[in-house]
């Protein structure tokens, strides 16, 4: 096979990192990605783009933790270059506060972020329902000009992108020989998964360039993540909810309990209103399966169901993806050298 | 009692309202006068970034170190009031770097949460070994300035646009007390050798990306000749220029080109920022501040002077402090005058 043809499917961050992953793995591959939306009306898009991990249940952790190194890695050393503004990629300093003491005093990923430290008896003064908390810097994808940055590296590598809605896989294995499903919410509908679950959240995106740290009560409800423009905050954790307008008792709600924790946002500006649908799952879907129909076999790699995560471990299961559609490739050279035979 | 205020940078302005503050209600013909040719923005107040860090050493002045701490704790009470939007107050956490170790700061316990940088954080920034990481505060001037003005004005307190050429000159207009505030030409009020500029230039940027200050130090060079980064809430400033005796406040090519070059080595993200604005200003330098108490002699009248200028490169750092030990001096010259209301008793 001189050049597999690679279909990924998603636009958001998981698509885009994926596909560009397997330029960087296969440099053979000539790959597309396909989506019915494209930045900036991705779930990605909503997202602040903190890294600060989500936990799934049912992934170990030890995935969960080399997944999130390897994306906190790639991301400092793009937050330390030149391209750190186009790419929306920044350090940022803060504080998870807990009104009680966290029976997990370390997370696992306190050794990855930078500085991570309990926070002094002063710093908590801020902080006055509020009995513990921890201290740290980590990073911030700023959405849409990641997900614009990830798209301009795939162009230069002759990626092209087209606007479809895939409704069947099948639709597509006349026109390629492996497909990646990074459809995230939409892989409920594509490949009729019953796991994956909506998680509704809504954020307010406010102007308040004077909040320079972030601020995440440790029931991961109520945040405040400060991006290049503007300020996310949030937020809700609506369990099968598919509603993607607007609540505006919840819009006062948020406004509310990130007033509680940063009384200065009061004087916020320009406030945007912002909803989206986590794609969750008890585990995340990185895995390949070979489908198939009326003999003819599709090979796929399913890369889906990071709900509230994904920017936290993004690059370490695109590159776990990007790893098996490689072995998809093998599969694909050792069948096809046996069907000459 | 008319007291004139010679200054309208931050420390003029805050020794006016804390004056106005303790003793217009016990002082009921207390009137308060602040001169200045220069108003905000013109002010060296205005061009400052504004960041509250005082300089790495005291050299045992304990007094000022006091002061400092006066002034983190005052603002760090004002954090959560609604008026610190309009004060251009806020918190903001950032980076000491060094090539070699040092000990730590006399401020180390008066910011939040002081500690040496890991490992990790250095790589950040090669050419450095060492470091530390806190939370300190910034306050705008340019937001500060037109605040304390308002809430003088609110009071009653009046303005002239002027400049002052002696003290004398305000005493033979009925002045009572005057407040030298005049920073760095207190010289031309009353000749002061130990009085020098430290000449500063920055450059404004947009580069909204940068969450934190970064100030670099090079110990052989001395206090700010090392780049900085000091992110405010409109536009970032870099700067890393101090010129003991230069005057000039003129923007120059060369300070501009050494600035530039060695902020973007030290965050290359900085070559894509835009470029808003350049300034350059005088820190009125001194080895210690002059805040005293002088009675000058004019005729058979004693009239008082209280000198509060020289605070150099740390003026916003330490400007509260130094207002409230300035009316504790103005209340000395009040108690001396009996002026203050006595406690109630027979009347002779």
């Amino acid at each position: 096979m001189a050049s597999p043809k690679v279909a990924v499917i998603g636009a958001g961050v998981i698509g885009l990192s994926t596909a560009l992953c397997i330029t960087e793995t296969c440099p053979s591959c000539s790959v597309t990605v396909l989506s019915d939306q494209f930045s900036p009306n991705t779930t990605s898009d909503v997202a602040a783009g903190m890294l600060i991990p989500h936990t799934y249940p049912d992934t170990p952790i030890h995935r969960q933790k080399q997944w999130f190194k390897e994306t906190f890695t790639y991301l400092f050393a793009i937050s330390n270059s030149a391209e750190a503004s186009e790419a929306g990629i920044h350090l940022v300093s803060g504080w998870q506060v807990f009104k009680s003491t966290p029976k997990e005093e370390l997370p696992f990923w306190s050794d990855i972020v930078l500085g991570f430290r309990p926070m002094s008896e002063a710093e908590l003064q801020k902080f006055p329902q509020h009995r513990f908390g921890q201290a740290f810097t980590t990073l911030k994808c700023d959405c849409p000009p990641y997900l614009l940055w990830l798209e301009k590296r795939l162009k230069a590598t002759g990626t092209q992108m087209f606007t479809r809605k895939v409704a069947d896989l099948w639709e597509l294995h006349s026109e390629y020989d492996i497909v990646v499903n990074c459809a995230g919410m939409g892989a409920h509908q594509l490949v009729g998964d019953e796991q994956l679950f909506p998680v509704r959240g809504q954020v307010l995106k406010v102007h308040a360039p004077w909040v320079k740290h972030f601020i995440r009560d440790g029931d991961g409800l109520t945040y405040i993540y400060p991006g290049i423009h503007r300020v996310t905050l949030g937020g809700t954790r609506e369990k099968g909810s598919w509603n993607l307008s607007p609540d505006h008792g919840t819009t006062r709600d948020i406004f509310d309990r990130c007033c509680s924790l940063e009384p200065s946002l009061q004087g916020a500006q320009g406030i945007e209103v912002k909803v989206g649908l986590r794609p969750s799952r008890r585990c995340m879907r990185v895995q390949r399966e070979i489908l198939s129909q009326e003999g003819v076999m599709l090979p796929v790699v399913h890369n889906y169901g990071h709900g509230a995560g994904g920017f936290s471990v993004h690059r370490g299961t695109a590159k776990e993806a990007a790893h098996l559609v490689r072995e998809c490739i093998s599969a694909l050279q050792g069948s096809s050298s046996r069907a000459k035979l | 009692m008319r007291v004139a205020i010679i200054g309208a940078g931050v420390i003029g302005l805050s020794s006016a309202l804390c004056i106005h503050e303790q003793f217009h209600g016990l002082v009921p013909s207390l009137e308060l006068e602040v001169y200045a040719d220069h108003f905000t923005p013109h002010t060296t107040s205005d061009g400052a970034a504004g960041l509250w860090q005082p300089y790495l050493s005291d050299h045992g002045n304990l007094q000022e170190t006091l002061w400092n701490k006066e002034t983190f704790d005052y603002l760090l009470g004002h954090l959560h009031s609604p008026a610190a939007k309009e004060m251009g107050l806020f918190l903001i956490s950032g980076y000491n770097l060094f090539t070699e170790p040092v000990p730590d700061p006399s401020w180390k316990n008066i910011v939040l949460g002081f500690r040496n940088l890991t490992p990790k954080e250095l790589e950040l920034f090669p050419g450095y070994s060492y470091g530390w990481f806190n939370t300190a505060l910034i306050l705008e001037g340019r937001s500060y300035l037109p605040w304390l003005t308002n809430r003088l004005t609110q009071r009653g307190v009046k303005f002239f646009h002027k400049k002052v050429e002696s003290f004398q000159e305000l005493f033979s207009q009925g002045v009572d007390v005057v407040l030298n505030c005049s920073g760095m030409r207190a010289g031309d009020l009353q000749p002061d050798p130990e009085l020098q500029p430290g000449r500063g230039q920055v450059i404004k940027v947009l580069a909204p990306w940068v969450k934190h200050f970064i100030i670099t130090h090079d110990l052989k060079s001395g206090i700010y000749n090392s780049p900085y980064v000091i992110p405010g809430s409109e536009f970032t400033v870099l700067g890393g220029i101090y010129q003991h005796g230069n005057w000039s406040q003129e923007n120059s090519a060369k300070d501009h080109k050494s600035i530039w070059d060695s902020c973007c080595r030290l965050l290359p993200a900085l070559q894509k920022a835009k470029i808003v604005g350049e300034w350059s200003g005088l820190r009125p330098a001194r080895p210690s501040v002059r805040l005293e108490r002088e009675s000058v002699r004019l005729g058979n009248l004693q009239a008082e002077v209280i000198h509060n200028y020289g605070h150099g490169g740390f003026g916003i750092t330490i400007h509260w402090g130094c207002a409230m030990a300035a009316a504790r001096l103005f209340g000395s010259i009040l108690q001396e005058k009996r002026q203050l209301a006595s406690p109630p008793g027979p009347r002779l």
